[in-house]
């Protein structure tokens, strides 16, 4: 569904690239999180997938697509939609049901499939009590789902969500994920730019970043297995996961699989 | 010395009439030396508390003493802003001047400190931050990274030496390593140069690892006012706030419920470890 091959992305003016000969493969329904430091490459990576950024050496093909061929890039934005880390620069009406609107109006899109869809899109992140408020009036995690809400109602079948989380407290952060899960399950591909590596346990892959290259790649499972790379790469394994290998060095019988506290408590209480 | 907060009761207007009260009749003190840790759900009066504790926000109900200096007299505020650093949400926004040192520099210079101490305290600040002040001090502001940026600003705030400093989430929007850069610069002023630390966080682990006390506010109230272990062991009555717990805490909990009677009071890796190291103890 989304392809890179070898590509290569250097900023204007900038001395060394931001991406380096990156392959890499995401299937549709995949829900795929990104990972690593600031000025890794990891929203530079996500930014060329709907073509905001155009690859320096290499191809990305979108549904078949490519992102260099101009005379498919609208296509390719009706299918990739995109959501940023700052919910106030995303809305553009007071309303929330004419936010949502405001794609498919400028689509010309006609008004009765423009209602079925708002009310859909509202529904799907669970907003529907909502489609009469103010937009100042809601919270932070509320703007973010009516951002991907409005995203929806373009009907996407990939959504991007570039360090969408950053802004918002850690019921915003849970709000956000759980509806990004809910649209994973219904179809939707997913890929989940973020710093929090505790958001990523629940991915179906993850992909580590560090200047510009993928330096790990798996499951969970697998990524959490090594947190020395982790290290590395200057990031911190959820805590969860630094508990486990210390119990595991302590001679507990710990499977790769305990990555939250539910299953990390599941697998110890019986060797207790 | 501390800072003693007696019945602060204040309410924002608009059009001339006052709102709900955003704090309700806070009565607590922040003793020197310590790390308090300020948590609640979003609205429930933490940035505006801590307004008050260099009288950005005038105490119209109750009082705040600084070291003994009432807020509530306007001419106390000068000196308590001596004593009280303030860094705010994503200070980096407030950075304006053309090279680094001459940011750091502005606090102490409008302090009227002569220059060759001015100069002194910019190169400590910096080296405290762990930006050197060989490499950095003339480069601009504009041109650091996210990381050092907010470094830049913490820099400013230090160079005033404050007894007491105050932050409102600042390890908010930074990568991993910048946050642990951030704590681990805030233990290290804390004990080695004995600042007061007052850090509002809605990182729960942060708070277990590094604050001495914790304060809740909810709707305005003081919840809890205790020791981290006390206060993350009451985890129902943190979530019903909205409030989540450490990960630690978390894991104790759901063991609890497995039937192993591990205390949950413990919340932080090292204690966590220790109960197995010990062997497994009941309280």
């Amino acid at each position: 569904m989304i392809e890179f091959d070898h590509v290569t992305f250097q900023y204007e003016k900038a001395l060394t690239p931001a991406l380096t000969n990156i392959d890499l493969t995401i299937d549709k329904g995949e829900f795929v999180a990104i990972v690593g430091h600031n000025g890794s490459g990891k929203s530079t990576l996500a930014k060329h997938v709907n073509g905001l950024l155009l690859p320096t050496e290499g191809t990305v093909t979108v549904c078949g697509m490519q992102t260099s061929n101009e005379d498919d890039l609208l296509r390719i934005r009706q299918k990739v939609g995109m959501a940023f880390q700052n919910p106030d620069n995303q809305l553009v009406t007071t309303v929330v049901e004419e936010d949502v609107a405001f794609g498919p109006e400028n689509l010309g899109i006609e008004p009765n499939e423009i209602r079925t869809r708002v009310d859909k899109a509202l529904a799907s992140v669970g907003m529907s009590d909502y489609a009469t408020f103010a937009v100042h009036h809601l919270s932070g995690g509320q703007k973010q789902r009516i951002a991907i809400a409005g995203i929806l109602a373009l009907k996407p079948q990939i959504l991007v969500l570039d360090e969408a989380s950053a802004m918002l407290d850690p019921n915003g952060r849970a709000e956000l994920l759980e509806t990004v899960h809910k649209l994973h399950r219904e179809g939707m591909t997913v890929l989940m730019v973020t710093q929090y590596m505790e958001e990523t346990t629940g991915c179906d892959r993850i992909i580590v970043m560090n200047h510009g290259k993928i330096v790990l790649e798996g499951t969970p499972e697998e990524v959490f297995r090594h947190t020395d790379l982790l290290m590395e790469s200057n990031l911190v394994p959820p805590e969860t996961v630094s508990v486990r290998d210390a119990l595991r060095s302590m001679g507990y019988a710990l499977k790769d699989r305990s990555l939250t506290a539910e299953q990390l408590a599941e697998e110890l209480c019986p060797l207790l | 010395m501390s800072i003693v907060i007696n019945h602060l009761t204040f309410a924002y207007t608009q059009g001339g009439k006052p709102l709900d009260p955003t704090l309700k009749d806070l009565t607590f003190t922040i003793e020197e030396g310590s790390f308090l840790g300020i948590i609640g759900h979003t609205g429930s009066g933490k940035s505006t508390f801590v307004k008050h504790l260099n009288g950005l926000l005038p105490c119209e109900k109750g009082t705040v003493e600084v070291d003994g200096h009432d807020l509530s007299q306007k001419s106390e505020r000068k000196s308590v802003r001596a004593l009280v650093g303030m860094v705010f949400q994503y200070p980096e926004y407030q950075l304006f001047a053309e090279t680094v040192s001459e940011d750091v520099a502005f606090g102490p210079r409008n302090m009227k400190l002569d220059e060759a101490e001015v100069k002194n305290r910019v190169i400590n600040a910096m080296t405290m931050v762990g930006l050197d002040p060989e490499i950095f001090s003339e480069r601009s502001p504009f041109d650091l990274s996210g990381g050092e940026r907010r470094r830049a600003a913490i820099a400013g705030v230090l160079a005033m030496h404050p007894k007491y400093l105050v932050l409102d989430e600042p390890m908010a929007g930074l990568d991993p390593l910048g946050r642990r850069e951030i704590l681990s610069l805030l233990e290290k002023l804390r004990t080695e140069s004995g600042c007061t630390i007052i850090m509002i966080s809605h990182s729960m682990d942060d708070i277990a690892n590094h604050a001495t006390k914790v304060l809740v506010l909810d709707q305005g109230s003081i919840l809890m006012y205790d020791t981290p272990q006390n206060v993350f062991s009451k985890a129902d009555e943190l979530q019903q706030i909205g409030l989540s717990v450490p990960s630690i805490t978390k894991i104790c909990v759901e063991m609890n419920r497995r039937g192993v009677p591990i205390p949950v009071t413990i919340c932080t890796e090292d204690a966590f470890l220790n109960w197995f190291r010990e062997g497994r103890q009941h309280a």
